[in-house]
């Protein structure tokens, strides 16, 4: 059993215990108060039945004495006005009043006139004979000496109870002497209590005391209505009905009859019903708050798993907030590694030209004096010259040139990447770049046996603008590059108007051509055909052909290439024919 | 009529002693000095026909030279060509003089340069 359970099964015993209570205490302390206002409301029912027929016994005596009071009635008594009674008196009082009885006695106590009649059959009936007894001196019923009094009450008689009012016989002005007794009477019949029946709304049922017939509850009420002060309250066993018992005590102050009132029992029904609705909002109220502490209790635990679930989310994601930090962190540091890799090699590049740039200074500058005392001695300054002394000093100012060329490339191609290159917008001639790039290959061609011509197109300008070293050195890659990959035959150099805006330089060699596949790759830095190749020509670092395209390229220029295997190949150039800026 | 005058001003002794003999033997009278710093009153006091002038020189830079010679209306006129190893010249430089010579260059080279500030 687990502490949930427990809890549970503890509250709910606890709730059981708390509805047992309750229900006990409502029961005794509510149901008794209900059931003490039930008797005490109908104590008051009952009295309130008794009103009624006290109402009754106060009309009956004022109608007698309508009679009694009345100088007819004072006359006839005392003799006169014999046929008074006979003719119209009695027969309508009794049909009117509701009377049964009436007995006329004179001062000497000697009936005078008596008749009785059933006013609903409308039959006359034999006056009572038991009520002679009550007739004769000192009895309560005659005892009247006063003409202000009566003796109002019921007498109880073997034919019936009967409901009387005795009245002194006066005259109109209540004068006396007293001229006899006039005694109205009103039998108790079963019709009666239904008629109060029906003017209370109780159902009122009365026995005449010990009656052969007296029914049970009646003769325990006996036991009981003296003891509660007249007025005996008790539920019925049909537990619908409450009835109320009291006694009806004749002039003798004997008791006479016994009333019972019955009443729905309203009050005890609305004391139950209340006390059930109480009961069963208690046990509701329990199930709801078992159900809310339930509820709390799921809600608890469901909070503390949400809370759980909540802190792992948020170690989750401040676990992936700290990877994302050190992934940024490490993003930033590469990209700071990255920038300064830049930087360096910016620097690395910038250093690189100014190496290349007083490295070329650094050669030009010996080279200068090696071109000038070579040509010198060339020309016979220092004496007559052998031919193959002049061929030997030849073979030094090619090569010094090839240097030359060698170095101007490498500077170039670490100028190229770096900063701007500044280029030159000055006048040259076409012809005379060919004569100076072929002064400086001519012999190189001629080593090898090959035929290098040059011509320049009629219809090209004797003078063009442009950069004339920088073209140099684009025309002497150009060439160097056919005498290398040239074993035999012409090399022709040829510059032309190419439509009205342009000029090219144009090298056609007969060597062996490239194949398609590789022209791509040819204007690549450091690019070579392959080994065998590079193995038989003898020089060149695979600069040229790059030095050439990125200098067409910084002069506006472009350049085409011709080739089959076996059909030789042609390089063209076109630039843009330039004015002055 | 007296010979026009050519003046380099070298500070690379082999350099200026083999151009000055090149121009011997091109039949142009030069003269020669190392010292950039007197280059400008040289070119005052001897008016040259022609300046073949080095840029980087001991004493003062051949632009500094360039500017100084330019600024002086008695010898601004005079053809100064720039001869230097340094293979792109600043288009500037180029501009202020009437010729440009990249080291290493050829007699024929020379030759053509000279006559032809020379005539002009």
């Amino acid at each position: 059993m687990n502490k949930r359970t427990k809890t549970l099964t503890f509250i709910g015993l606890l709730l059981l215990a708390f509805i047992g209570v309750v229900f006990l205490a409502s029961h005794f302390i509510l149901l008794g108060s209900f059931l003490e206002l039930e008797a005490r409301d109908m104590r008051a029912n009952v009295g309130r039945v008794l009103n009624a027929i006290e109402i009754q016994q106060d009309n009956v005596a004022t109608i007698a004495s309508g009679y009694s009071m009345w100088d007819e009635t004072y006359g006839f008594v005392r003799g006169d006005n014999q046929e008074l009674f006979d003719r119209n008196l009695m027969d309508t009082a009794f049909a009117d009043y509701d009377v049964n009885v009436t007995i006329y006695l004179n001062d000497d106590l000697e009936i005078v006139y008596e008749k009785a009649v059933d006013q609903e059959t409308n039959t006359e009936l034999p006056v009572p004979v038991g009520i002679y007894q009550h007739l004769t001196a000192g009895s309560p019923l005659v005892s009247i000496s006063d003409p202000e009094s009566a003796v109002n009450g019921i007498l109880s008689l073997p034919e019936g109870v009967l409901m009387l009012s005795s009245q002194p016989i006066v005259t109109s002005e209540r004068d006396g002497p007293i001229a006899g007794i006039q005694i109205w009477g009103r039998y108790l019949y079963e019709s009666f209590f239904e008629h109060l029946s029906e003017t209370t709304n109780f159902s009122v049922t009365a026995q005449r005391y010990l009656d052969e017939n007296w029914p049970d509850d009646f003769k325990q009420a006996t036991q009981y209505v003296d003891l509660e002060g007249g007025i005996f309250v008790e539920p019925l066993d049909d537990a619908d009905v409450i009835a109320g018992y009291t006694v009806l005590h004749d002039l003798y102050g004997q008791p006479a009859i016994m009333l019972r009132v019955d009443a729905p029992r309203a009050i005890y029904k609305q004391g139950q019903t209340s006390i059930n609705y109480f009961v069963l909002a208690m046990i509701l109220s329990g199930f709801v708050f078992s159900g809310l502490a339930q509820s709390r209790m799921t809600l608890q635990r469901e909070n503390v798993e949400l809370e759980w679930l909540v802190e792992e989310r948020t170690a989750e994601l401040s676990r992936a907030n700290a990877q994302l930090r050190q992934e940024i962190a490490e993003r930033t540091r590469a990209e700071e590694a990255l920038e300064k890799a830049r930087d360096e090699a910016l620097e690395a590049l910038q250093i690189k030209t100014k190496i290349m740039a007083n490295v070329s200074h650094d050669v030009r500058t010996p080279l200068t004096t090696i071109v000038l005392r070579t040509e010198l001695l060339k020309r016979g300054r220092y004496g007559m010259l052998t031919p193959e002394q002049q061929g030997i000093l030849d073979l030094i100012l090619t090569n010094t040139r090839q240097l030359l060329n060698f170095v101007s490339n490498l500077l170039t191609e670490a100028q190229f990447g770096g900063e701007n290159i500044a280029v030159a917008n000055v006048v040259f001639s076409p012809s005379v770049l060919i004569d100076e790039v072929f002064a400086m290959l001519m012999p190189v061609a001629e080593r090898k046996q090959l035929t290098l011509t040059g011509s320049v197109g009629a219809d090209v300008p004797e003078t063009l603008r442009g950069d004339p070293i920088r073209l140099q050195q684009i025309l002497t890659n150009l060439l160097e590059n056919a005498i290398r990959f040239t074993e035999r035959g012409t090399i022709a150099v040829t510059i032309e108007r190419t439509g009205e805006t342009h000029w090219a330089m144009r090298v056609s060699d007969t060597g062996r051509g490239i194949p398609a596949e590789m022209q791509s790759h040819i204007f690549e830095a450091f690019w070579q055909i392959d080994g065998s190749m590079t193995r038989e020509v003898s020089r060149g670092v695979g600069l040229g052909l790059s030095i050439v395209r990125q200098l067409t390229a910084l002069l506006g220029g472009e350049v085409t290439l011709e080739s089959a295997p076996g059909h030789g190949s042609t390089f063209t150039v076109t630039f843009p024919i330039k004015s002055k800026e | 009529m007296q010979r026009p005058l050519v003046l380099v001003i070298e500070d690379d002794p082999d350099i200026g002693s083999s151009l000055v003999e090149v121009l011997e033997y091109l039949d142009v009278y030069a003269e020669w000095m190392t010292d950039g710093a007197l280059a400008y009153q040289a070119v005052v006091d001897k008016r040259p026909a022609l300046v073949l002038l080095d840029i980087h020189l001991p004493g003062k830079s051949g632009l500094e030279i360039l500017d100084e010679i330019r600024a002086d209306p008695r010898v601004a006129h005079t053809r100064i060509a720039i001869v230097t190893a340094d293979a792109y010249l600043h288009k500037d430089i180029r501009q202020k003089a009437d010729g440009v010579l990249i080291k290493p260059y050829t007699i024929d080279q020379l030759n053509a340069l000279a006559l032809h500030l020379l005539e002009n």
